[in-house]
Parts: C-alpha cells; structure tokens; sequence
C-alpha cells in the first residue's frame, strides 16, 4: 500500500479526521499549536507523496508564510516592542509572530488538504454521499466524465477547423469568430452524444426503481476502534484547547509559552495515520 | 419454456408521416444460444429492426406484426424485466459510457435496477474476471483505449445477464485488432455463457466465420434470406447485387475462380477465411496446372507517378507537452503532387500527429516542413461529423462560400460528383457513415486545396461507399494533380486506392514503397489476399491480381 493503511479505512473515518484536522487548524493561532499541526500535515504528506514532490510544494508554502508575515507586521502596528519604523510602517514583534502563526496555519490548511486529495479520492467521496443521495452521486460521476471528454473534443473540434480555415484569417476576429463556431458545433455533437447516452442509461434499466449503490467499503471492527478513539480525542482536545490557551495572546505582548499536556494530545490525534500503522509493528 | 429467444412474426414498420413501410412483414425465429448476423445495405432498416427488439430504445412509427423475446412481448414485460432480458450494445464507444470509472460503469445497470450490495459485489466480480477487466477495473473510462471502451460497455450489459444480446454495428469505430479482440470475446460469450446473440456488422470477415445463422435485408426492408453461412454467400456471389463487394476476399477470390471454371470443386462451400482460402488457391493452382492453364506471375510493383513534391517534412520531432515522451521521432517524409500515398501502423504510431504536423497546426520542436510551392494544405479529421454546424447539408457546404470563392452551382456539382444530391436538405447528423465521410470530403474540397491530408478517411464505412471514396480520390490525385496522405487501418482499401504505401512504427516512417510491392513485401501486416496467395501465387495482392494471375477478368463488384 503506497499510501499507507489509513487510506484503506471507511471513508467516513477518513473524512471525519480530515475535518477534524482542519478545523482544528483553524480555531487556533497558539504557536506551539500551529507548529504541530505543520509538522504533522507536513509528514503525512511526505509519508503519501514521498520527499521530492512535498519539497516541490514546499517552495511555493514558503514564501507564503513569509509574504503572509510580512504583511501582516507591515499594516498591523499594535503590539508593544517596536522593531523599527519607516513613514507610516510599524513593525513590531508581536505583530510579525502573528503573522508567522497566520501564515503557519494556512500552509497547514494547504497540507491537510492536499492529504484529503490523496486519501479521499473521489469515489470515496461519492461513495460518502451518494447512498444517501444517488442521483447526486450519479451526476457527480457523470459530469467528471462529461468535461474531459468535452474538453479534448473542444481541442480537436479547434484543431480541425483550424487546419482547414485558419490559414485565411489569422487576425483575432478571425479567431473569435473560429472559437464561436467552435462552441456552436460542440453543442450540436453534444446534444448528438447525449441522445446516444440517455440511450444507453434507459437500455440499462435507469429509473426503473430506486438505485441501489456498489458499495465499495466496508465497517469492520478496526473501523469502529479508530472512529471512538477519534471521537475520544476530540473531545479531549477541545476541553484542553479551551483550558490551557483561553489565556494566550499575541497582543500587546506574547504570552509566555507553558508546557501543557494539550501538546501533546493534539500531536497524537492529528498523528492518527501514523498510530494506525502501528498495526503493522505486531509482524 | 418457450423453444426460441426470439420470434418475429409479419413485422412492418412506418415511420409515422411517411407511410413508407421500412420494414416489411419480417418472420424469423432465433433459437436459444444461437449466433446470428444480420445484414443489408445501409437503409434497409437494420437497426430500426433492432431496436423493436428493446421498447426502451424502439423508434418512433407505426408497426403491425408479433414480437416475442423469450414468448413474451416486450411491451408486456416489467420495467426491470424489459431491461434485463435484452442487452443493446451501440455503435459509438465513447457515448454509452455513462459513469467515469470502470467499476462504476459495470454496477451501473445493476445499481439501476436495485440490486442488494452483496449480490452485485458477486456479479461485478464474476463478469470484471470473464472479460479480463481486472487490470483496469480502477481506472477511468476517460483513459481507455476504444477497443476497451466497448468491451466494457459489453461487459456493462452482460453483467446484467440478458437472454439475449442485440449489437448495432460495435465494432466500426474500433481498428482492425481491437475488432478482433471484441469478435473474440463475444463469441466467447456466446458461447461459454450461451446467451443468444443477434448483431449488425459490415466486417463479414470478422462475423462470418462465428456467426452460425445469417439474415439479409433488402432495400425497402424484406428480408430475402435466412438461412446458414454457406448459402448466404452463395447466394450473394450469384445474385451479385453489390452487396458482394463486402464478401470476405477469400469468398470474392473463391467466387472469382468459381465463376471462371477455374475450380474443380464448383459446389464445395465458398472459403470465408485465410486459411480456407489458401487451401482454395492450393486447389485451383493444382487444377490449372492439370488442364494445362497457364498461370502468369504478377509484375512485382505498381506504377508510381513522378516525384513532385508537395510537401516535405525533415527530421521531425514532435511531443505535446514536455513532460510527455516523443511522438514523431526524427520523421522524414515527403508528400508528392498527383499521388495517393498511405500510412499504415498500429494506433499510437504517429499517424495522426505526422498528418497534424504536416497540415501544419502543430509545430515541430525539431526540424522543419517546406512547402516550397506554397501550396493550400487541408487536413480532414478523424471525426467528420465535427465538420458541420448548419441543419442542412447544403447551408453547410455553403457555408465557407467567401473563404473558397466558389458558387452555389459549385456546390450542386461537388452534391453531384458525391451522389449526394439526394442529402442536399437533410441534416448533416442524419446522413450515414458512408454519406458522413464523402459530404465532409466535398466540405473540404469546396476550398479547393492542393494538398489533402485525410485521417481515416474510410473508417467505419460499408463496402460500397469505401470503393465510391476511392475513385473520387483516384480521380482526384490522376486527374486533378492533387496531393493526397492518408492514414488508414483497412489494407485491402489502401493495396487497391494508392500509390505508395509507408508504415509507421514507434514513431518513425519505417519504410516506404509502391503501395504493390509494399504489401507483397510484408509478411503478415498485409491484405487478406496476399496471405492467402503467399508460396502458392506470388505478387498477389488483390482479388484483381490472383484473377489476373488465372487470366480471367474479375468483373465489376457492383450495378
């Protein structure tokens, strides 16, 4: 499994922890709190992609938490210990850690999501939904089948003509009027195609009865172990959350950073794919 | 338990306005688990006859006469019945797939008609493992070849488990290779599942051999024959009303030498494969040689015009994106005025993007293509369809009036020249294949180009249209001076229309040759015929050639 054992769970563990992690994210700027929610995206997304392509998507979080602090300090001038002041800019320490923190937890956001890419694929998703919702599953499905399809046909429809009338005109009128043409002939091989689909979905019995739905995931006991231990520790975390950083704050002045047990609960729960590949560890 | 999957009794059917019977009291029966291929010429009124099979998909009109599937009728049936008991495989791959995943597709029907979870895990399992789709039962349909595009569509209807399968033509869009692999599968399904199989096809080559019935409709909608394969082709080769002209070349070759006494075994069943075809020739060259026949040797090689080129293509190289690998790999090619040149090759050589890159719409990263003439390059896709935006045909033809400066009498002639004239206000959606390919021709040469460059020009067109297409290029290129490439999957169409023929391979030209000599050269990647006549007749490419080798004239397939 080169995505690791998580990904293989009930997509509504998956989901469930997904929204935790973000959620979670969001409601906190403690830095202690933002680092280990990074760190924790940050290896997940290592551990599902591999060093290299995380490195490559590194470059581009970077700069965001800088620009993000930045600006911040930049317009932000509460805050008590002034760095240095330049005409109407203020830059003080307070407000460049909140901006870190800021920037810290979007690019937090961005990893978790791009770990919801790699572990929610989208029958997951529609599998999610759609039971509960079959026509909608079934559109969802349809209609990602529908653009790429729409998109390659737009490229040869553009290409064919192009190939045949382009060398007359080449000034952008010309070229308006040829990508016009080319919407009026793909709603007419569209309309030609859906003819043929809607076909083929009454040949297949569409709308016969209610649907039913190819259910791909199963709840095992492991499911229901992972789910109540994640129910568990949200409960816990929140309770810790509110407790140990109610009092924290960036203004005027940083408060102190204490130890606190809530530390390390978070880091446990946001480490949830990696517990669950200690199963692997009794072999 | 009724004895026949299906009965026709006195069927006619009108279109509702017309009053014009398109088909005209149909009788036959299919017995369980049988295999039957229904022909006719295009018009006749097969799929319309098909479809009365299912009512879901059955065409507007009026009909009289008895349909029963399975003893019931159709209309009879519960909805869930009526859409279990017949399974309808369509022409077009792309359009039946409606779900963008593999898996999907094939639970589609079953989640349609409320299948339990566990039962459908079952049947998608046991249908994904007989049609060998466990390799790519998680990928998406987007990313499917053709040929795998309408396996799975027949595996989406045979998870269903029909009593009957009704196909309309499946395998006209597919290449040559995948036709065959679909052919295999579905005699596979008949005959490991028995399920009763009725189908529509222009490939007799494919179908004849696995089909154990054959019905022949008429023009006007009659059926004139049902009965087995052997008299089937008998009487085509006799009554030779143009419908021979589809005949597998081992039949035409057959009824060639037939009809010129050069058999002995005159009332022996015509050969329908390669292999009884070799075994026919074996026999005729042996019978010659007995009565003292004297068997020319064909001239090795064709007459090939003047080089005059038209086009030239130097070290191509050619990718869509950087990340992709290349396409074109070093191509050199040169296109010739007055000539009809070929490309042959699997798919995913290069043939379409050498055509693209020639025609111009796509720039090589390397080397260059001169047109030192420059001449008017026009490139016709694969897809004629996507050539038309206008209701009528000729509103369409007119439409690039003031780029091509012709006139509307122009295009009345090219209507004429086509033998269209007929199609002139019929939408450009409701003409036929054939029709499709020969008015985007006309479309195309309405600009009056020098050079045409035409990606799959015959592909999925009857005999009689494909040898209508060839002449007006032979025309064309002979008589006109015009350039003509084309990439083409059918050998026989490419042995008998052009000059030179080229194969693409790994994409690169990996030879080039007069289209005789090229394809007497080859050792499987060639006609029917010349497997047929290879070590018995050399230099045989064509039904023409072996009938030249005997001395005897083929005569005209058709009129």
């Amino acid at each position: 499994m080169a995505k690791g054992l998580f990904a293989t769970y009930h997509p509504a563990v998956c989901m469930l922890f997904f929204l935790t992690a973000i959620c979670f994210t969001f409601s906190t700027q403690h830095p202690v709190y933002v680092v280990l929610t990074c760190i924790m995206a940050g290896a997940y997304l290592v551990y599902l992609r591999g060093v290299r392509p995380f490195l490559r998507s590194l470059g581009m979080f970077v700069p965001m938490v800088v620009f993000v602090g930045v600006l911040n300090s930049l317009f932000n001038a509460t805050g008590a210990t002034s760095l240095w002041k330049w005409g109407p800019f203020s830059v003080t320490v307070e407000g460049l850690c909140y901006g870190l923190a800021v920037g810290g937890m979007l690019v937090a956001i961005l990893l978790w999501f791009a770990c919801y890419n790699e572990v929610m694929t989208e029958d997951k998703f529609t599998y999610l939904f759609g039971r509960k919702l079959p026509t909608i599953s079934l559109m969802v499905s349809m209609i990602s089948r529908w653009i790429p399809r729409m998109v390659s046909r737009g490229h040869s429809v553009y290409d064919s003509q192009e190939a045949l009338i382009g060398c007359y005109d080449q000034s952008k009128t010309g070229k308006m009027k040829r990508s016009l043409r080319m919407a009026t002939v793909l709603t007419g091989l569209g309309m030609e195609d859906s003819v043929q689909t809607a076909d083929s979905m009454c040949a297949r019995g569409y709308g016969t009865t209610s649907r039913t739905s190819y259910a791909r995931f199963k709840w095992h006991t492991r499911e229901r172990v992972v789910m109540g231990l994640l129910l568990v520790m949200i409960v816990v975390n929140i309770v810790l959350l509110v407790i140990g950083t109610g009092s924290f704050k960036f203004y005027p002045r940083v408060s102190p950073i204490e130890p606190l047990w809530g530390y390390l609960t978070y880091a446990l729960m946001l480490g949830l794919p990696f517990l669950v590949e200690l199963e692997r560890l009794k072999r | 338990m009724p004895e026949y999957a299906l009965e026709v009794q006195d069927y006619s059917f009108s279109y509702g306005d017309t009053g014009v019977n398109v088909l005209n009291g149909i009788s036959f029966c299919l017995e369980k688990g049988s295999f039957t291929a229904l022909c006719g010429v295009s018009g006749s009124g097969k799929s319309t006859l098909l479809r009365a099979f299912k009512p879901e998909l059955a065409v507007a009109g009026e009909s009289s006469g008895q349909i029963r599937v399975l003893g019931d009728d159709p209309y009879s049936l519960s909805p869930i019945e009526s859409a279990t008991r017949v399974g309808f495989v369509m022409q077009d791959p792309e359009n039946q797939i409606v779900t963008d995943t593999v898996w999907h597709e094939l639970a589609f029907g079953l989640e349609n008609i409320g299948m339990d979870t566990e039962t459908m895990h079952r049947r998608v399992a046991e249908t994904a493992h007989f049609f060998g789709i466990g390799g790519w039962f998680d990928r998406r349909t987007t990313d499917l070849s053709g040929g795998q595009k309408q396996l799975l569509n027949l595996a989406a209807i045979v998870v269903m488990q029909p009593a009957v399968l009704v196909l309309d033509e499946p395998t006209s869009q597919l290449d040559p290779i995948a036709a065959k692999d679909f052919f295999d599968v579905l005699e596979r399904v008949n005959s490991e599942l028995g399920i009763t199989i009725i189908i529509i096809e222009h490939r007799l080559e494919d179908v004849l051999p696995i089909a154990d019935r054959v019905l022949f409709l008429q023009k006007g909608g009659k059926l004139s024959y049902d009965g087995d394969r052997d008299g089937f082709v008998r009487m085509l080769v006799e009554n030779r009303e143009g419908f021979d002209a589809a005949l597998p070349a081992a039949t035409r070759m057959g009824a060639c030498l037939n009809r010129a006494g050069l058999s002995d075994g005159t009332n022996a069943p015509y050969p329908v494969t390669v292999r009884e075809g070799r075994t026919f020739i074996a026999q005729a060259v042996e019978h010659a040689r007995e009565t003292g026949n004297p068997i020319e040797s064909r001239p090795l090689g064709r007459e090939v015009p003047a080089d005059d080129v038209a086009l030239s293509a130097r070290d191509l190289w050619f990718r869509y994106t950087k990340e992709m690998p290349f396409v074109l790999r070093g191509v050199d090619f040169d296109v010739h005025a007055g000539r009809i040149a070929a490309l042959v090759g699997g798919n995913g050589s290069g043939k379409s993007t050498l055509l693209s890159a020639l025609s111009g719409i796509r720039k090589p990263e390397r080397g260059r293509i001169a047109n030192p003439k420059k001449l008017h390059v026009a490139l016709m896709a694969q897809n004629p369809k996507m050539l038309f935006v206008h209701d009528r045909l000729v509103d369409d033809l007119l439409e690039w009036q003031d780029l091509g400066k012709y006139s509307e009498k122009d295009v009345d002639d090219m209507l004429e020249r086509f033998g269209l004239a007929e199609m002139r206000t019929r939408h450009p959606y409701d003409l036929s294949g054939g029709e499709t390919q020969k008015a985007a021709l006309a479309k195309i040469l309405l600009l009056n180009p020098d050079v045409l460059l035409l990606d799959e020009p015959v592909k999925g067109i009857d005999a009689l249209a494909k040898a209508q297409i060839g002449e007006i290029l032979t025309d064309l290129a002979v008589n006109e001076g015009k350039a003509i490439l084309m990439t083409a999957h059918d050998l026989e169409f490419v042995s008998e229309v052009t000059h030179t023929c080229s194969m693409m391979f790994g994409c690169e030209v990996t030879c080039t040759q007069d289209a005789h000599g090229f394809f007497v050269d080859n050792l499987f990647y060639s006609t029917p015929t010349a497997r047929i006549a290879r070590g018995t007749l050399e230099g045989c490419v064509t039904t023409a050639d072996i009938a030249a080798s005997f001395g005897v004239d083929e005569g005209p397939h058709h009129g």
